[in-house]
């Protein structure tokens, strides 16, 4: 495995009758050697080219990024950085930073471009051999570097995202595909509670499972990076939940890592799962409707591998899988009539005459911790353009945003930086109270929480009439008696609250059930889902997208799986052919009864 | 509308009527005592709204006290308000009297008809040995369920001491009486009184009933509702008018000219109108680039694409840009670099 991702390009220029070498070198910020207090964040590679650093210090500057490489000449380089101003606006740019070489600056400020952007940072003559090369924060407010790009030409990398991704692969040499393959019998991508479940109910059975997880800690939403603890019930897959899920401390919590430690310890137990942490999976290649292959990129070194199976689970949460397969799949509001959706007391908020793109939204959860003597914040302009005039000291679910001009998954840098701000902006605001002087930020996730993206579409769509009915099916595999719990934003029923704020709707209702149908793709035929992902409508993702809940599916699909190895067969086909077998591993696994 | 605490706290009613009407009759769920509905009317017959005289013991422990109060519903059946009697004051458990806070109170109690108090039986809120119920705890601490924050809830909802008056009466104006008086609009409705009439809930409830041919014959008054409205009525409003509209410069203008005062989920509706909308429409929508959001840009760049635009909307663009107020310029710069 490569430590660093760096490449140094010798590039022949035929100009006349003289020709020279010139050198370039890309040095992607992920993968240098020490990345101090800057946090690796790959969550837009899709949207913005590639993880980054961030100066994530909640207000305190965090230690310099720092990395070596060799250059082969000497001479003059300009340098640039990919970077951007995050929050742009008539004020000081939040996260502003520097760049030193060989221990000594270079040019301004970086960070004070609007949209990712190559920031020219100066030209300086540098010596054959090792070079060093710093970031140092100046902010502590998210100051953020995608790579840094040395020249001896002046000619600026190419700003445009489809420009520059080919540039890039030119530039790393990327192979077209991975040099790296592997075989497994099941493929699960996304280690959230349901790619967990999952991989241990067909680990249990023998079949030899990767998981590939974009993090260093699993358990996506429940994970101790983001803080949300597991709702819902254990259905007929207690035993396996309670390995991976958290007890109802407050959202938040610090608690969390207990309960990641608990879940690390069982997940690394299973010799025949193969964790892949830090590799985000970037392509699925389906031929004839059946996938073939996920290939994944290390999310700092690059290292790229190719997951070759005959069966895999989409447990990603956006459906990516799914959606670079080819499976169908829906995202947005469906109009009321489609299904028969309507909760007439809360009309247009519920489910909508015609439909459209308003989503439940995604939240950033965050944590104060009050200190012994009072400690100083700033007021933030960048900030306050957000939070207006909000001000608190705790944050908890309903610090959520979504707006119908932002996609859940296309914006959520936009989305995770305006609750940043309106993070930053209201604990502003709440420290001109004397009453909150020893008031501190102790923790703020960077990680966005979503509760809703794309849902792929199965043989069943779980809507709210199979809960308004209280539909058994003969396949159903999961069973929730949580309420079915809508979220919209408080600004659409008064215009003066802020934007950042939710409100629930809760339908409270008796038991109701998933069947198997709603947690494989209708069109690519060897395609699980499992976690919000799974096949369902807007209302209907309303009550399962709770953690255990989708854990359920998770295990649901993990056992379905080792059938469909068991008797070479694709998913519909446990269904068709093989449902009471699967009832009945389902149920020979089971401690007890589902819990009351 | 209806509900006028007053000087001296306590209301009268609202206004002069020409007509009562009894409707029907019903009972709450612990008594047999029945109450009456009445539709009251003006002098030329024309339904104002509803009133019930209401008469009924509130107990507690075995001990019962009556309580008195005059409610009234609007016409779709949406409480709106209640009025004491003089002789009958209310008052709380240990007798004392209603505060000026707590008739205020009640009444914010009253117009919640999603209160926590609809999914709570008597016997949870009262009952020396409550219902059992689901306990959630961390570190010992309880966390949810009724004994923890919905207690909570329901403490911050009704007024102290008060708690058996609240939850009656409540009950009995969200109760099934409201669903009589929604199931018999019909009865009722005019949609012209409906439509101009200066309260919101009639205004959208009309609207409702209006197919986009019905709106565009009273677009004045729909574009005047449009612009006073909340973003969720806002979008209700744009998701209904059809596409083809748009293609009409005046209906076009007449909606896009407030651009810049519509919240942000208003305006995205609007922009993506702008494939059905004239291109001129759509050169002069430039003016209002500086409140648009990124993708709110991104959309109106979208547009401008279709068509060659014209120098004098170049210049504009870089007017915009030169002025270095606007976030998102370097959009409009990447466009222009490209045009």
């Amino acid at each position: 495995m490569k430590i660093y991702k760096i490449l140094a390009l010798s590039v022949f220029l035929g100009l006349g009758h003289w020709g020279f070498a010139q050198e370039d070198i890309l040095l992607e910020a992920e993968s240098f050697l020490d990345k101090g207090g800057w946090v690796s964040d790959p969550q837009f590679v899709e949207q913005m080219g590639s993880p980054y650093l961030m100066a994530h210090g909640m207000g305190k500057p965090v230690r310099d990024a720092k990395t070596e490489f060799v250059l082969a000449k000497t001479g003059n380089y300009h340098v640039w950085a990919r970077t951007k101003n995050w929050a742009p606006g008539p004020w000081e740019a939040p996260g502003q930073f520097e760049l030193h070489l060989n221990g000594e600056k270079l040019g301004d400020k970086l960070g004070l471009t609007p949209g990712w952007t190559w920031e020219y940072v100066g030209e300086r003559k540098l010596k054959k051999g090792k070079t060093k090369l710093a970031l140092v924060d100046l902010t502590g407010f998210n100051g953020r570097c995608d790579a840094i790009y040395l020249s001896q030409s002046n000619t600026p990398p190419p700003r445009s995202p489809e420009k520059l991704s080919t540039w890039r692969k030119v530039k790393l040499q990327e192979p077209l595909a991975p040099e790296t393959s592997k075989q497994y019998d099941l493929v699960v991508t996304g280690g959230g509670l349901a790619g967990c479940a999952a991989s241990i109910a067909a680990a249990e059975q023998g079949l030899k499972v990767a998981l590939i997880h974009d993090r260093a800690l699993l358990g996506g939403n429940a994970s101790s990076e983001i803080r949300v603890h597991t709702l819902g019930i254990y259905g007929k897959f207690e035993r396996i939940l309670k390995m991976i899920d958290t007890e109802h401390y407050p959202n938040g919590s610090s608690e969390a890592i207990k309960d990641q430690e608990k879940r690390e310890r069982n997940m690394q137990s299973y010799e025949n799962i193969d964790i892949h942490y830090n590799f985000r999976a970037y392509a699925a290649h389906a031929e004839n409707n059946t996938i073939e292959y996920v290939d994944a990129r290390h999310t700092s070194s690059g290292e790229c591998i190719r997951f070759e199976a005959p069966l895999f689970i989409d447990a990603t949460g956006d459906g990516w899988i799914g959606y670079w397969a080819g499976a169908e799949y829906s995202y947005g509001r469906e109009s009321v009539h489609k299904y028969g959706e309507a909760w007439e007391e809360w009309g247009e908020l519920w489910s909508p005459e015609e439909a459209d793109n308003f989503v439940m939204g995604s939240s950033i959860l965050w944590q104060t911790e009050i200190l012994d003597e009072p400690t100083h914040f700033p007021l933030l302009p960048w900030a306050k353009e957000v939070a207006e005039d909000h001000a608190a000291v705790a944050g908890e679910w309903y610090w959520e945003f979504s707006r119908n001009d932002l996609h859940q998954i296309e914006d959520g840098e936009e989305i995770r930086d305006h609750m940043l701000r309106a993070i930053y902006g209201s604990f502003a605001n709440a420290k001109q109270n004397p009453d909150n002087a020893k008031y501190q930020l102790q923790w703020v996730s960077y990680l966005l929480g979503k509760r809703e993206s794309r849902r792929l579409v199965g043989d069943h769509i779980f809507t709210f009439k199979d809960v308004l009915e209280h539909r058994q099916f003969a396949d159903s595999v999961v069973v929730e008696k949580r309420e079915i719990d809508v979220h919209y934003q408080q600004n659409l029923q008064d215009e003066n609250k802020p934007d950042f704020l939710s409100t629930a709707l809760f339908y409270h209702t008796e038991r109701y059930y998933i069947p198997y149908r709603s947690l494989y793709s209708r069109n690519i035929n060897n395609l699980f889902m499992a976690g919000r992902c799974f096949s369902c409508s807007h209302v209907g993702l309303g009550g399962p997208r709770v953690m255990l809940t989708t854990g359920q599916m998770g295990a649901a699909v993990g056992y379905a799986a080792s059938l469909c190895n068991k008797h070479q067969v694709q998913p519909r086909d446990i269904y068709q052919d093989h449902l009471l077998e699967y009832m009945n591993l389902i149920m020979s696994q089971q401690e007890g009864d589902p819990k009351p | 509308m209806f509900f006028d605490l007053g000087g001296d706290n306590r209301s009268a009613l609202p206004i002069t009527i020409g007509r009562q009407e009894k409707i029907c009759s019903w009972s709450g769920e612990d008594t047999s005592i029945l109450h009456q509905l009445e539709l009251c009317s003006d002098s030329l017959s024309k339904p104002l709204y509803y009133f019930a005289y209401i008469n009924t013991p509130v107990c507690i422990d075995g001990s019962c006290k009556p309580l008195f109060v005059n409610v009234y519903w609007d016409l779709l059946g949406n409480y709106v308000g209640y009025g004491v009697i003089e002789a009958e004051l209310l008052t709380k458990y240990d007798h004392e009297l209603f505060t000026s806070e707590d008739y205020q109170k009640l009444h914010w109690l009253l117009l919640n008809k999603h209160s926590i108090l609809a999914r709570k039986k008597l016997s949870d809120l009262f009952d020396t040995k409550p219902a059992k119920v689901e306990k959630v705890t961390f570190n010992g601490v309880e966390l949810d369920a009724v004994s923890g924050a919905t207690k909570r809830e329901i403490g911050q909802s009704v007024v102290k001491g008060a708690l058996y008056s609240c939850y009656t009466l409540w009950h009995l104006v969200h109760g099934p009486i409201a669903d009589s008086m929604h199931n018999r609009i019909k009865a009722v409705y005019s949609p012209s009184d409906f439509l101009y009439a200066d309260y919101p809930p009639y205004q959208y409830y009309a609207l409702k009933q209006m197919d986009s041919l019905a709106l565009k014959q009273e677009w004045t008054r729909v574009h005047e509702i449009f612009l006073a409205a909340s973003p969720l009525q806002r979008t209700y409003l744009l998701k209904k008018m059809p596409d083809h509209w748009f293609a009409e410069e005046s209906l076009g203008m007449s909606l896009f000219e407030s651009f810049a005062d519509l919240d942000i989920q208003s305006q995205t509706l609007l922009l993506q109108h702008l494939a059905y909308t004239p291109p001129e429409l759509i050169e002069s929508l430039a003016d209002y680039i500086p409140a648009m959001t990124r993708n709110q840009l991104k959309l109106y760049l979208k547009a401008l694409e279709l068509e060659p635009i014209s120098t004098a909307l170049k210049e504009k663009l870089q007017v915009i840009i030169d002025s270095q107020s606007y976030t998102y310029s370097y959009l409009l710069e990447d466009f222009l670099a490209e045009r």
